[in-house]
């Protein structure tokens, strides 16, 4: 009798411990978090901000411009695919950032505009526009490679960011239209 | 007492005054005009508009004079994020050249990542040249502003590509040459950095990247005598499309740009 | 361990391109089934990778040891890119960008189902980005884009070598030509399940043709010349990187009643090999490194960025030539290798020389090579100078049929060294050289019947190789000046 009794707190205890993991932002930074970048932005709300805002929940982040025509609504319906993906209890750990590196013509209007229109759920998705020099550090510091190219086009590499609650990156999709599985493999991995 | 560490680094390399110096942070006009991307998907001109480009890159002492004042950006105290672990390998320390001292004085700084070379220039008021700046720069040679119709100077500049570069210590600064603009060293002493370096959209393999870039790869296939400067250009662009932002690299320095104010 | 491998598609443009390409390739595939080749088109089955190890890579002409495991298993393949400056030939310096600091890069030997960890490392000295595209390997690229990397840092990709046969290897980094044309190859074997036939002995042979700013021989270090590389006109053809790389001491040694396999690959970047060695008749060729085998073959082709198998048994002793048949690229620029072979003669197979009589047919014109521009060149002060310039007019233009040790070939090209017939005349050996020679001559004894066209040396390099000449391999010495050169000349 004692004995189920204690195998059942037992049971609850490891459960709890396993639903409850708590993210946070860490005191000291790791040296290769993104957190790192002090650069400010603005959201689609208008709202200044710094990533470091962004710390102590998940992040699932990419690169966009909101003229672009094919491949960036494809990356946003992979981000969306990632987060129809989750798990009901961790969808309220995980965050999407957008940041665009068109700064020139991605004002908060228009970022607010290309949230709308995909019906991007605004309590857990953000959205970024800052300016040229600090979109050029954010794309460096993502890999991600971009150049302005003919009508108004900007050609540019394909990557979706995993950044654990501390801001290091700890995955990369890299490709349009990928399954995501692997991603979310990577994003599970985090309440290990 | 700073200052003497510097003056003393200075006496010890013997050839330069303390005044030159500052003349390395010299800067020359180069005025705009229009630039051809060797490769693009549009064979539009690209608009340079008139810039001042440092006359030498910097200097490993210009460097520590820096780091002296910006104690993030030293040696062993730079964060991973912004450099990887070979971040000023040549030197000894963090202040410090160490054996080669003489040597490096006056020697381009290299194995700094992308982001020290934006922030060196950021603190004295300046930026990294783009890559469109940094082209229309080095097509002078000695005597003419657009030298793409000399072989020899693009035989030259591939001569020098195909060395690879053994030495701890480079060559001074001022040591190869000084073109139409009176810039020194744009080729044949380092690569150099450039502040969209990562527009360079290929993977590298060389066939592939038809997506992005198709003239690049065209244009080497097609024999006309003009590919002596593309071939030139192509290793320029294989090497920065082989770059990440915190990479430090033993031949791979920087010099800074500014625009030309009219307020 | 689970291949990764990074797919960096930046528009939705490519994929759709791409997707076309697949859309036409499973067209082909329906196609073809109708031959009944319906397996060989099958995918391929996965072997379970049991174990891990660290390949050992060789340079040539040495091959790792046959694969005797049963099984598939991880292989880490470690290769280090070094620029560095080699010898192309005597008294000539050339900056070879290479895998493994060799010319052609390290072999690389793995078994067919092998799980393949590939770490390519570019040295911090390099100047330039590198990668590889190994055409052993099923995928985007032969891995060119995964393992692009900049100086001072390392890839990793991996593969499953899921087809057999010997690939090259190569750089596949803009400007590609010049990559490859500065001797970034090499062959990587993928050895069947079954393991390959035992043979006594294997070599690694590859073919490479090279383009520098001075002409075949001329002395000190040379660049490279794009313009002749685009218009495929090299100074160079060579074995193994460099001239010489398979002669005199470097030759390829074997026995009378081994079997020799060569692995011949030719990195190109420009020209065909037939490849052919000269008195030898390939039992076994795996056509084009394939698993086709053909008997009985003379020459073979090794396309550029291809490879052949070529197998032998050894029944008599000599010296067997490895050359491009294309034959003035072995005389005059370079292609030749020596397998020498000891042991006992057998007559009944190759009797040598049985009779010797006179022929007189009307006319019988010596053969006359046209004659070049002459370069400008350094004049020799000293007999020490004369000497030492010499050397390299040797190297460049005596050493293929008479050796580097002087010795020549038996019953082919006399000696020169210890010769009896040079040191009676020093003017006589003036004139074979400037003027050519034919007839038979008694050299230490033994006839000779040959033709030596006449060289189309300078005064000057004249003087200096007959001088080299009389001063080294064992003779008397002495100097021939280019005045004396100049009056032999007819």
């Amino acid at each position: 009798m004692n004995k189920i009794f204690f195998a059942c707190v037992t049971l609850l205890f490891v459960a709890s411990c396993h639903t409850k993991k708590e993210f946070k932002l860490p005191d000291v930074l790791p040296e290769n978090s993104i957190y790192n970048l002090t650069s400010e932005w603005k959201t689609q709300e208008g709202e200044t901000v710094q990533l470091k805002n962004f710390g102590g929940k998940i992040n699932v982040a990419a690169m966009i411009f909101t003229a672009c025509r094919s491949a960036c609504p494809r990356i946003t319906a992979d981000l969306q695919r990632i987060d129809a993906g989750l798990k009901n209890k961790h969808k309220s750990d995980v965050r999407f950032l957008l940041i665009s590196m068109d700064p020139e013509r991605d004002t908060p209007e228009k970022l607010k505009k290309f949230a709308l229109d995909h019906k991007l759920d605004l309590s857990r998705w953000t959205l970024l526009t800052g300016n040229a020099d600090d979109v050029m550090e954010i794309a460096n510091v993502l890999d991600v490679r971009f150049k302005a190219s003919k009508e108004n086009g900007i050609d540019h590499s394909n990557i979706i960011h995993v950044i654990d609650p501390s801001g290091v990156i700890v995955h990369q999709q890299v490709g349009l239209a990928i399954e995501p599985d692997e991603t979310l493999r990577a994003i599970e991995k985090l309440y290990e | 007492m700073k200052n003497w560490l510097v003056i003393l680094t200075v006496i010890a390399a013997g050839t330069f005054a303390n005044a030159q110096v500052s003349d390395q942070a010299m800067m020359a006009t180069i005025r705009g005009g229009t630039y051809v991307p060797l490769y693009s998907l549009d064979t539009a001109a690209t608009i340079v508009k008139p810039f001042m480009l440092d006359v030498y890159p910097v200097t490993n002492l210009q460097f520590l004079e820096f780091v002296k004042k910006n104690e993030s950006w030293q040696k062993g105290k730079v964060k991973q994020l912004f450099a990887d672990s070979s971040y000023l390998r040549h030197w000894d320390g963090a202040l410090l050249f160490g054996k080669d001292s003489v040597k490096l004085a006056h020697a381009p700084v290299v194995n700094v990542s992308w982001y020290a070379a934006k922030a060196y220039c950021e603190c004295y008021g300046k930026r990294l040249p783009t890559v469109a700046e940094w082209e229309f720069a080095a097509l002078a040679n000695e005597t003419k502003p657009n030298a793409s119709a000399d072989s020899g100077f693009y035989q030259r500049i591939i001569d020098w590509y195909a060395k690879p570069s053994h030495n701890r210590a480079l060559k001074n600064i001022g040591s190869t040459f000084k073109n139409y603009y009176g810039v020194w060293d744009m080729h044949g002493l380092v690569w150099e950095w450039t502040q969209d370096f990562n527009s360079a959209l290929t993977s590298g393999e060389s066939r592939s990247d038809s997506s992005l870039d198709k003239d690049l790869f065209c244009g080497a296939g097609a024999v006309n005598a003009k590919n002596l400067k593309n071939y030139a250009a192509f290793m320029r662009y294989a090497m920065r499309s082989s770059l990440k932002a915190k990479y430090s690299v033993g031949n791979l320095g920087f010099r800074c740009a500014k625009d030309v104010h009219t307020p | 361990m689970k291949p990764i491998r990074k797919n960096r598609l930046w528009l939705l443009a490519a994929s759709v391109v791409i997707a076309g390409v697949l859309g036409l390739h499973s067209c082909n595939t329906g196609s073809k089934s109708d031959a009944g080749d319906v397996d060989h088109l099958a995918p391929k089955t996965m072997e379970k990778i049991v174990g891990e190890e660290v390949a050992k890579l060789t340079s040539p002409p040495m091959v790792p040891p046959p694969i005797t495991r049963k099984n598939a298993t991880k292989v880490i393949v470690n290769l280090e890119i070094i620029e560095k400056e080699m010898r192309m030939a005597d008294g000539v310096t050339y900056t070879f960008w290479t895998y493994g600091g060799t010319v052609p890069g390290s072999f690389i030997r793995v078994r067919e189902g092998d799980f393949v960890e590939f770490h390519l490392k570019n040295h911090p000295d390099n100047k330039l980005p590198h990668n590889i595209d190994l055409h052993a390997v099923t995928g985007q690229g032969g891995g060119a884009a995964a393992s692009f990397t900049a100086p001072g840092h390392e890839s990793v990709f991996s593969f499953t070598a899921i087809n057999p046969g010997l690939y090259v290897y190569h750089c596949a980094t803009a400007p590609v030509g010049m990559h490859i044309a500065n001797g970034m190859y090499g062959l990587i074997l993928i050895e069947p399940k079954a393991g390959m036939p035992p043979v006594d002995k294997e070599f690694y042979v590859m073919q490479g043709d090279f383009y520098t700013k001075g002409s075949y021989g001329e002395s000190g270090h040379q660049p490279f010349d794009m313009e002749k590389a685009l218009k495929e006109i090299p100074d160079y053809v060579v074995f193994n990187g460099s001239v010489g790389a398979l002669t005199g001491d470097n030759a390829l040694k074997a026995k009378v009643g081994d079997k020799v396999r060569l692995y011949v690959g030719n990195g190109g970047p420009n020209l065909v090999s037939s490849f052919h060695v000269i008195g030898e008749i390939f039992d076994n060729v795996w056509v084009e490194g394939g698993t086709t085998v053909n008997h009985q073959l003379q020459t073979t082709l090794v396309p550029a960025g291809g490879s052949a198998i070529t197998e032998f048994r050894l029944d008599v002793p000599g010296n067997f030539i490895l050359v491009d048949h294309s034959i003035f690229r072995t005389f005059n620029k370079g292609s030749l290798g020596i397998l020498s072979v000891t042991g006992e003669e057998n007559k009944a197979i190759y009797s040598g020389k049985q009779d010797d009589r006179v022929y007189q047919p009307e006319g019988g014109a010596i053969q006359s090579m046209p004659e070049s521009k002459k370069p400008t060149e350094p004049v020799a002060k000293t007999l020490e100078e004369r000497i030492a310039a010499g050397k390299s007019v040797y190297a460049a233009n005596c050493q293929a049929c008479h050796q580097a040790d002087g010795k020549g070939i038996p019953k082919a090209f006399p000696p020169l060294a210890s010769s009896d017939y040079l040191n009676a005349d020093h003017k006589r050996a003036v004139s074979a050289v400037v003027n050519g020679l034919s007839g038979t001559i008694t050299v230490n004894g033994e006839k000779y019947d040959g033709v030596m066209p006449k060289q189309t040396l300078s005064d000057e390099a004249a003087a200096n190789v007959i001088t080299y000449v009389l001063n080294n391999f064992g003779n008397k010495g002495g100097e021939v000046k280019p005045e004396q050169v100049k009056a032999a000349r007819k």
